[in-house]
């Protein structure tokens, strides 16, 4: 109906009071929504660290099993070759031992040393010599010691010398060597 | 939906604003959501324009849905039986006026320059909407107004505003000042006019004894009656005699009504006053060839104000007429008319 002669104001609701107090609404909905937002964020970042976390734990975890693995295949490396250098340290003793054993006019061809024994190949000039300076020291380290013989070029004399302590051997290391003394 | 959440939101306040000569009258009615109403009436002087402005802006500041309505007064205003542009002209200067159809059927206007200087005046506070008093008297006897031919007067303190209605067409209409004395002295010429069909211009300077308004010179014994009748306890007989005074059905929590005293023997040369001016009127009617007259029997009268049972047994008495008061509320029905127009 439009029976005034004039036509009424428009009418607004939002009056400098309800301005304010929409405006403070709006900015707390505001900030409470960018909190919630950024609390989301946080939250779906802490998970991807956290499921980034695990992942890296598992896969540190899988590399100690293998290091350890490592670790005890080194450490039983590392056993092995102490008693290889402990064995071979007592071998070059021995052969050590051994060349130091022969004097300088014998002259030895070939050498076999076994667990509990040793066989010596070799010439020497005169069974005298090697009785005395060959024979004697190997007779005070050896239970059993058998010589034995062969004439070679110039009056030389070829000899092969066995000697066993008790323990009985299966087990027979070579070793060939020449010295020229 | 929106218009629903407004007023869920806040109160509406109606601000209706009735200037009489004297005293401006405002009417406020605060309606709640709920259906609850207060309803404040505060009387001021005319001439008090600021502390008016300074109440109206005080309801006003309750809430942003305040609307503001002004009670026509100019005396430029009137009403027209049609609603054609071209048959207006006839009644008013559709240059200098503002004029407003009702239903297609009739039409009411007022002056331009008056809507102006309402608006000028109460331009601190604002106008929402400036009612004409005919679309008032026309929502009073909305229930009247389509049965046979009768007038209709709204009376104010100040103002008279008369149509005639037949069948819901309007044949006549008159907006009367009362206190424009020299309009009333016409009046009392008019009448000298209509019965020696001669107007003597020696008559101006007539006096209220001498006038010989009523030709049955019985009835001129019943002014002693009348003095002897307009007593507030007589008076109170009066308003009971009303055709009905309808209770406001909306729940009114508060009323603060103050109503200036009745005075006694004003009322009878106000009432007086009154009748002759709808004699005139009438006169103007049955006289008039731009309106179409015909035989008025029946008067309603919607009461304004607190008024002697005395105009009712002029017009009964004296133009033999049938009369029928209802007291109206003019803050009401000015705040009603408010409402529907804010539908």
């Amino acid at each position: 109906m439009k029976y005034s002669y004039i036509k009424p104001r428009q009418k607004t609701i939002f009056t400098p009071e309800l301005k304010l107090v929409l405006t403070f609404f709006s900015m707390t909905l505001l900030m409470l929504g960018l909190t919630y937002g950024f609390l989301l964020y946080k939250d779906k970042m802490f998970f991807q660290d956290k499921m980034m976390i695990a992942n890296k734990k598992v896969t540190l975890q899988a590399n100690i099993k293998e290091m350890q693995a490592q670790i005890a295949k080194i450490e039983k490396q590392s056993n092995v070759s102490s008693k290889i250098f402990t064995k071979n340290s007592v071998l070059k003793d021995s052969i050590k031992n051994l060349f130091d054993l022969v004097p300088q006019r014998i002259t030895l061809s070939e050498a076999h040393l076994l667990h509990n024994g040793l066989v010596l190949y070799g010439i020497t000039p005169n069974k005298d010599i090697y009785d005395f300076m060959l024979q004697a020291p190997l007779r005070s380290i050896f239970h059993e010691t058998y010589s034995s013989f062969y004439p070679a070029k110039g009056g030389w004399l070829r000899f092969v010398s066995t000697n066993y302590t008790n323990d009985k051997t299966d087990e027979i290391l070579s070793v060939e060597d020449e010295s020229d003394e | 939906m929106f218009g629903k959440l407004k007023t869920f939101l806040y109160t509406q306040v109606y601000i209706n604003i009735l200037v009489n000569i004297k005293k401006t009258t405002i009417y406020v009615e605060e309606l709640h959501f709920d259906g609850k109403s207060q309803i404040f009436e505060k009387i001021f002087d005319t001439s008090e324009n600021d502390k008016i402005n300074g109440y109206i802006s005080q309801m006003a500041k309750k809430t942003p849905l305040h609307y503001i309505s002004l009670l026509d007064t100019s005396l430029e205003q009137g009403a027209t039986p049609t609603c054609s542009s071209q048959d207006m002209t006839q009644f008013c200067d559709l240059g200098a006026s503002k004029h407003v159809c009702y239903s297609k059927q009739w039409g009411y206007y007022t002056s331009k320059l008056d809507v102006l200087e309402y608006q000028k005046r109460y331009a601190k506070v604002g106008l929402d909407y400036i009612f004409s008093p005919f679309l008032l008297l026309n929502n009073f006897f909305k229930d009247k107004i389509d049965e046979d031919l009768s007038l209709f007067i709204l009376v104010q303190n100040d103002f008279l505003s008369l149509c005639v209605f037949n069948h819901s067409a309007l044949l006549f209409a008159k907006h009367l000042d009362m206190d424009n004395q020299n309009e009333f002295q016409d009046d009392l010429l008019m009448e000298e006019h209509s019965d020696d069909e001669d107007l003597s211009l020696d008559d101006v300077g007539i006096n209220l004894e001498d006038v010989n308004v009523i030709d049955d010179i019985d009835s001129l014994d019943d002014f002693d009656d009348i003095e002897d009748l307009a007593t507030f306890d007589e008076m109170d007989e009066v308003d009971e005699m009303d055709e009905f005074s309808e209770d406001d059905s909306q729940e009114v929590e508060d009323v603060t009504v103050t109503q200036p005293p009745l005075d006694e023997e004003n009322g009878f040369g106000e009432d007086y006053h009154r009748f002759s001016l709808i004699q005139s009127a009438i006169k103007d009617f049955y006289l008039d060839e731009k309106f179409e007259s015909d035989f008025v029997q029946k008067v309603y009268i919607a009461n304004a104000v607190r008024m002697s049972n005395e105009l009712k047994k002029f017009l009964e008495e004296e133009m033999y007429l049938s009369v029928i008061v209802r007291k109206i509320n003019l803050g009401t029905e000015l705040c009603e008319a408010a409402k529907a127009e804010k539908r």
